[in-house]
């Protein structure tokens, strides 16, 4: 099934969106990328391109990156725990 | 059309891409992999957290990284069933690979890594590099 069809009529659209509503979340997650990613990504590449001019980089290791998340995920663990408790 | 397999990339590595502005990159190499990506609202927090903590990003800064990274993304919460991961802060990342039948955890973690119990393929992003289709 082609990814785009043209609506012509209001009842085509109906039909097209009935369709859109029968698909699972990953078809649809699909559907979702064929039509918008390129420009998606295209808006991600500017926006880390003006980035990259505005701010100096700061360049961490693997090992520092995994230090940062673990501390983050365990602070909010603790967190939740808390409140669950 | 090739199959789509699902998959779930961990904080650590979209924090490593995004901190060093290459996100397009990754999102390139699932792209490449046809890979599907499943998150929840939890896991885009660290990221977000990270961004501003870690490379001292704006609150903007990352909350547009977020707002341009969830069109990539299926947002799925998952509910708290599984308790066997190595460390317990983790059971969160597994109950969302499990809880969306992802084939593959991408992560930079070795405590993950190396955690031979969890029911689904460890990878890091250098293999998500590497393998092509």
């Amino acid at each position: 099934m082609p990814a785009i069809t043209k609506i012509k009529t209001s009842d085509s659209f109906k039909t097209a969106l009935s369709a859109v509503r029968k698909l699972s979340t990953e078809e649809k997650q699909i559907l979702k990328l064929q039509l918008f990613s390129t420009d998606a990504l295209s808006e991600l590449k500017a926006f880390e391109a003006q980035l990259k001019k505005k701010k100096p980089l700061i360049k961490k290791t693997d090992e520092e990156i995994v230090t940062l998340t673990t501390s983050i995920r365990r602070k909010r663990y603790a967190s939740t725990k808390k409140l669950l408790h | 059309m090739p199959v789509q397999k699902n998959c779930c990339i961990d904080s650590c590595v979209w924090v490593k891409y995004a901190g060093h502005f290459r996100t397009t990159t990754l999102l390139r190499y699932i792209a490449e992999n046809n890979l599907l990506i499943f998150a929840d609202n939890y896991l885009l927090g660290e990221i977000h957290e990270a961004l501003i903590d870690g490379f001292d990003f704006s609150v903007n800064e990352a909350d547009k990284i977020i707002q341009l990274i969830s069109p990539f993304i299926i947002i799925a919460a998952p509910r708290n069933v599984y308790r066997m991961s190595l460390d317990a802060k983790d059971n969160y990342l597994y109950d969302l690979c499990i809880q969306n039948n992802c084939l593959y955890l991408i992560t930079i973690d070795k405590n993950i890594l190396i955690d031979k119990t969890a029911p689904f393929v460890r990878k890091t992003d250098a293999w998500l590099k590497r393998r092509k289709r």
